[in-house]
C-alpha cells in the first residue's frame, strides 16, 4: 500500500515558484529522505504536504486525498515536526506532549482519559517517562528533540514528516533520534519523510531518496542510486567519494579539494 | 497483552494545580473578609462575620448589628469589594488571555487601545457632556466601555487589513499606532478641557469609589461571558504557545482562536475599566506570577487568575482608602506601588526560564 503519494506538485510563495512538478511515492512502512542544497525546497515540501502552504497537484496519505480535508482530519493523518520547533518553556513533557491528541479533540473538549493513557505509552515508549514533570524548557536537547517526537506520535498518525530532525544533536544523539525513528516505523509501519542535510545519515536510514536542486526534483531513487560522486559534485558542488559500506548502503565522504588524500602530518606532530 | 497495574501517580501539576486553587480561594476569601471589615467607621468583626454567615443560604443567625451598621456594611462596603473582585479578577483573566493570545509576557489588557479608547470616551464626555447618567446609567462608565471596545476594533482592523506579517507582530503594531492616535486626540481634548483636567485624571488613575449595587449589576452579566468564554479556550491557548504554524499542523486554526479570545477578553477589559477607570500594572502582574507560582498551562493560568486578581484589587482597595484616610489615594498608584515589588519578589523567588 502506498503511504504517501506525490504527483505534480508546485508550490510557489509571493508568486515565485519555488517547488515545481515534484512527484514522490513512499509505501506504508516506508523511509524517504528529502536531500538537496540549501535553499532548495526540501522544508517547503515537507510544509506543503503538511498543509501549512497553498499547493497545486496531489498528495494522497494512505489512499486518502489530502486537499480539502478538515484541518483535524488532515492532523488525524500527517504528523508534522519543523526544524525548529517553537517549544513552551515553561509546560510540563506531559502536557506539552498532550498538545499531540488536539486533533481528537472537539473545539472546547478537554484531553480525557484514553488520551492520557496514549501519552503514558508514548512517553514510556520515547524513554521520557522520568521526565514527564520537568519543563520543556529544562530538557537537553536530545531529550527536547525526543519530546517533539513523542507530541507527533502522540497524534496517531500513519504518515510522519520530519524537517531536519538531528540537527541540533550531537552524533551520539543524532543516532539515537533515528534508531528510534526507523524502529517506530518498523514496529507501527509508520511512513517516515524527513529532510536530512547529511548525505551520509540519509543513505544509511532512508530506504528511498529525493533529490531536489533549485525547486525540480532531479533524482530520486535508493541511496545507491541517488549519491553518486558526479550528482553530487554537480549538484552541492562538493567533492566527495562514496564507498560502499558493509551493509551495502553506499557511505559519502568529503574529499578536501586541491590536496592528497592523505591527513597532512606537522612537524610537532611527527 | 500484560495489563498493567492499575496504580498511577497522579501528576505532580495537576497536585500543585489543586493546592494552588486552595490557596487562591482562601486568599480570596481573607481578602474579602479584610476589605468588609477594615474603612473609615468601625464595625464589630463578630457582627460582620454574623452577618455574612446569615448570607449563606440556609443559614439564619442574629448578627447583632445596628441598622446603620448593617446598611453600611451591605450598601457601602459590601458592593465595593464586589466591585474591587470584578474589576481585579477580570483584568488579570483578560491579561492572561492577551500573554496567551500574543505569547508574550509584556502583553497586557490594554496593549491593543482599550486604554486609549476607554480614556478618549471619558475624557470626551467629561468634557462636552454635561449630563450624569442617561437611563440609569452613568455616561462616564459607558463612554469608557464604548471607547474601549471601539480601540480594540480599531486595531484589530487595522492589523487584519495592513499585510501579512508572520503572526501576531502586525496586530501589536497596529494597537500601537491606534493607542498613540487615541492618546493625541485625548490630550488635544484635555489642553482643550483645562478645568476638568482634575476629573479626567482622578478617572485615569482608576477609584472604587463610587461602586454601588447599581454598578455591579450593570457589569455582572459582561463579566460573566467573558470570564466564561476565556475559562473555555484554557486548552486552546496552550496549542497556541507552540506558534501558529504548529498549531494548524495540530488542527487549530489560531487566528480563529485569537479572534475569539481578543474578542473576550477585551470584552472583559471594557467592562473592568467602565467600573473603575484604567487600573494599570495588575493585568500584567497577576497572570504572570500566577504562571510562575502555579506552571505553564492556561487551564490553570485563566482560572487561578481570576482569583489572584480579585484578592489582589479587594487588597489593594483596602490599603487606598486606609492609609490617607479619611482621604483616598488613586487605587492605580497602589496596583503599582504594591504590584510593583511584589513582583520583583515573585521574580526572584521563582527564577524559572521565561515564557
Amino acid at each position: 500500500m502506498t503511504g504517501l503519494e506525490i504527483a505534480g506538485l508546485d508550490v510557489a510563495r509571493d508568486r515565485c515558484p519555488v517547488l515545481q512538478g515534484i512527484d514522490a511515492q513512499v509505501g506504508q512502512g516506508g523511509w524517504l529522505a528529502v536531500i538537496g542544497p540549501n535553499g532548495a525546497g526540501k522544508s517547503t515540501l515537507l510544509k506543503a504536504v503538511a498543509g501549512l502552504l497553498p499547493y497545486t497537484g496531489t498528495v494522497t496519505a494512505a489512499g486518502v486525498p489530502l486537499r480539502g480535508l478538515a484541518a483535524r482530519k488532515l492532523a488525524r493523518t500527517i504528523a508534522y515536526t519543523p526544524q525548529d520547533p517553537v517549544v513552551p518553556a515553561q509546560m510540563s513533557v506531559r502536557e506539552y506532549v498532550l498538545l499531540g491528541r488536539t486533533p481528537y479533540l472537539g473545539y472546547l473538549a478537554v484531553p480525557g482519559r484514553s488520551d492520557r493513557a496514549i501519552v503514558d505509552g508514548v512517553l514510556e515508549r520515547l524513554d521520557l517517562g522520568s521526565f514527564a514533570e520537568r519543563e520543556v524548557g529544562r530538557l537537553s536537547g536530545g531529550e527536547r528533540q525526543r519530546a517533539v517526537l513523542a507530541r507527533a506520535l502522540a497524534q496517531q498518525a500513519p504518515v510522519l514528516l520530519l524537517d531536519e530532525p538531528t540537527t541540533a544533536l550531537d552524533l551520539g544523539h543524532q543516532q539515537q533520534v533515528l534508531e528510534l525513528v526507523d524502529r517506530l516505523r518498523r514496529d507501527d509501519g509508520l511512513t517516515v519523510v524527513t529532510t536530512l542535510h547529511d548525505l551520509g545519515v540519509a543513505a544509511q536510514y532512508a530506504d528511498r531518496l529525493l533529490l531536489l536542486v533549485e525547486g525540480r526534483a532531479v533524482a530520486s531513487g535508493t541511496a545507491a542510486e541517488v549519491l553518486t560522486p558526479e550528482s553530487i559534485a554537480r549538484h552541492y558542488n562538493a567533492h566527495v567519494e562514496v564507498t560502499t559500506g558493509t551493509d551495502g548502503r553506499p557511505q559519502v565522504h568529503l574529499v578536501r579539494p586541491g590536496r592528497d588524500t592523505a591527513v597532512p602530518v606537522r612537524k610537532a606532530d611527527a | 497483552m500484560i495489563s498493567r497495574p492499575a496504580i498511577r501517580r497522579r501528576p505532580a501539576a495537576e497536585g500543585r494545580a489543586y493546592v494552588a486553587y486552595a490557596v487562591g480561594t482562601v486568599l480570596l476569601v481573607g481578602a474579602v473578609i479584610a476589605g468588609l471589615l477594615v474603612g473609615a467607621a468601625d464595625l464589630p468583626v463578630r457582627g460582620v462575620l454574623l452577618a455574612l454567615m446569615d448570607l449563606l443560604p440556609g443559614v439564619s443567625v442574629d448578627h447583632g448589628l445596628t441598622p446603620v451598621e448593617y446598611a453600611l456594611l451591605m450598601e457601602i462596603r459590601m458592593p465595593r469589594v464586589v466591585g474591587a473582585v470584578l474589576v481585579g479578577g477580570l483584568l488579570a483573566v483578560a491579561g492572561a488571555g492577551y500573554q496567551g493570545v500574543f505569547r508574550n509576557p509584556m502583553a497586557d489588557p490594554y496593549l491593543l487601545g482599550a486604554a486609549a479608547g476607554a480614556g478618549l470616551g471619558a475624557t470626551l464626555v467629561i468634557g462636552y457632556w454635561d449630563v450624569e447618567s442617561v437611563a440609569g446609567i452613568g455616561v462616564v462608565p459607558l463612554a469608557a466601555f464604548v471607547g474601549a471596545i471601539a480601540g480594540v476594533l480599531m486595531a484589530y482592523a487595522l492589523g487584519a487589513t495592513a499585510g501579512r506579517v508572520e503572526g501576531t507582530v502586525t496586530l501589536v503594531l497596529a494597537g500601537v499606532a491606534v493607542s498613540a492616535f487615541l492618546s493625541a486626540v485625548q490630550t488635544f481634548v484635555m489642553q482643550d478641557k483645562v478645568d476638568e483636567l482634575r476629573r479626567i485624571y482622578s478617572w485615569i488613575l482608576g477609584s472604587l469609589t463610587s461602586v454601588g449595587w447599581t454598578e455591579v449589576q450593570l457589569a455582572l452579566p459582561y463579566a460573566a461571558v467573558s470570564v466564561f468564554v476565556l475559562l473555555l479556550h484554557g486548552r486552546l491557548l496552550d496549542v497556541m504557545t507552540v506558534g501558529d504554524e504548529e498549531a494548524a499542523v495540530l488542527g487549530v486554526d489560531a487566528a480563529k482562536v485569537r479572534f475569539l479570545v481578543l474578542l473576550a477578553a477585551s470584552l472583559a477589559t471594557a467592562t473592568a475599566v467602565a467600573i473603575s477607570g484604567l487600573i494599570g500594572f495588575l493585568g500584567i502582574v497577576v497572570p504572570h506570577a500566577v504562571r510562575r507560582l502555579a506552571g505553564g498551562s492556561y487551564r490553570r493560568i485563566l482560572p487561578l487568575s481570576v482569583l489572584a486578581g480579585g484578592a489582589f484589587l479587594v487588597v489593594a482597595d483596602i490599603i487606598a482608602r486606609t492609609v490617607t484616610a479619611p482621604g483616598e489615594l488613586p487605587i492605580g498608584v497602589v496596583t503599582a506601588f504594591i504590584g510593583a515589588p511584589f513582583f520583583v519578589v515573585v521574580l526572584r523567588a521563582t527564577r524559572r526560564v521565561d515564557l
